[in-house]
């Protein structure tokens, strides 16, 4: 049975003149080069450390104050538009008869009929 | 799994620098080629593979020691490389001289034999990216179609397609360079 051609095995000559190619030379000069970094890096790490601390307590307590805000700013959208300042209620308008001043902030002309409703019959 | 390799990885987790530095030492020519034949360059290889081993002493937490080390730096490896590649925009085949690309056998040997490694660094380097790092790790290190797929996060057959058209191209790019060419490639 013949094998597929993508069942290959790895080809001497071929990876001989890969690695000839690819080849950057001595490695003792670049190892020397990676271990001055890997000894830097443990004072360094330090350093690190505390920013990744303090970054991790500042995270969460940015979002929770973003949250507060968006709800301290929802509560007070929510209670502002539930009585707007010039609306005038049933009760209000009742109060009204002893309170004429109240009659000079609504937006409507008072309706007559209610006026006179709220007065005792003579 | 090389025991001592597995030994050195548990020593190096637990802070021993010298640990580290022979795992350096064992992978830092495999390292090297890996992220030249991915850059082109040998100075942004050696970069790329320096970024490489430092990314995997921050992460060697994650590394598990039962598993081999090889496979696991060699993902490390090539993510370094492209990340490189795509900050530098390198391309590979504008630091060849063109001067010699495509150039026939001269006739004194080892003038030919520089131009030969020339001219495959040309071809090598006119691949795309994912297959010449295939047939890097195929044919120079010595890694699995199964390791190859986990160190590029492709899948099998990707590996052995690649492994395949980039030789196949390498061969067509050196046809004139067959006495260099002892085996059959594909």
């Amino acid at each position: 049975m013949r094998s597929s051609p993508f069942d290959h095995k790895p080809l001497r000559d071929l990876g001989r003149a890969l690695r000839e190619v690819l080849d950057a030379g001595d490695n003792r000069a670049f190892v020397a080069r990676v271990m001055e970094e890997v000894r830097a890096f443990d004072i360094r790490q330090v350093g690190n450390d505390w920013w990744e601390i303090l970054g991790a307590w500042a995270r969460p307590g940015l979002a929770a104050a973003a949250a507060t805000v968006v709800l301290a700013v929802g509560w007070t959208l929510a209670n502002g538009s539930a009585a707007p300042a010039n609306e005038i209620t049933a009760e209000d308008a009742l109060r009204a008869t002893t309170e004429a001043s109240v009659l000079t902030v609504a937006a409507e002309p008072p309706d007559v009929e209610f006026i006179l409703a709220a007065f005792p019959e003579n | 799994m090389d025991v001592t390799e597995s030994a050195l990885a548990i020593r190096a987790q637990a802070g021993d620098p010298e640990a580290f530095g022979e795992l350096v030492e064992r992978y830092a020519g495999q390292a090297r080629r890996v992220a030249r034949a991915v850059l082109g360059d040998p100075d942004d290889g050696d970069d790329a593979a320096q970024d490489a081993f430092l990314s995997a002493l921050r992460h060697l937490n994650r590394f598990d020691p039962n598993r081999p080390f090889g496979p696991w730096l060699m993902r490390i490896v090539a993510n370094a490389a492209a990340d490189r590649r795509r900050r530098r925009k390198v391309r590979a085949a504008d630091e060849l001289s063109e001067s010699t690309a495509g150039r026939g056998p001269g006739p004194d040997k080892e003038t030919d034999r520089r131009a030969f490694l020339r001219a495959f660094e040309t071809a090598l380097a006119d691949l795309p990216k994912r297959q010449r790092m295939a047939v890097t790790l195929f044919d120079v290190e010595g890694y699995s179609h199964a390791e190859i797929a986990e160190i590029l996060s492709i899948p099998q057959g990707t590996v052995r397609s690649d492994v395949f058209h980039a030789r196949r191209r390498l061969r067509t790019a050196l046809n004139s360079w067959q006495h260099h060419w002892k085996e059959e490639v594909v």
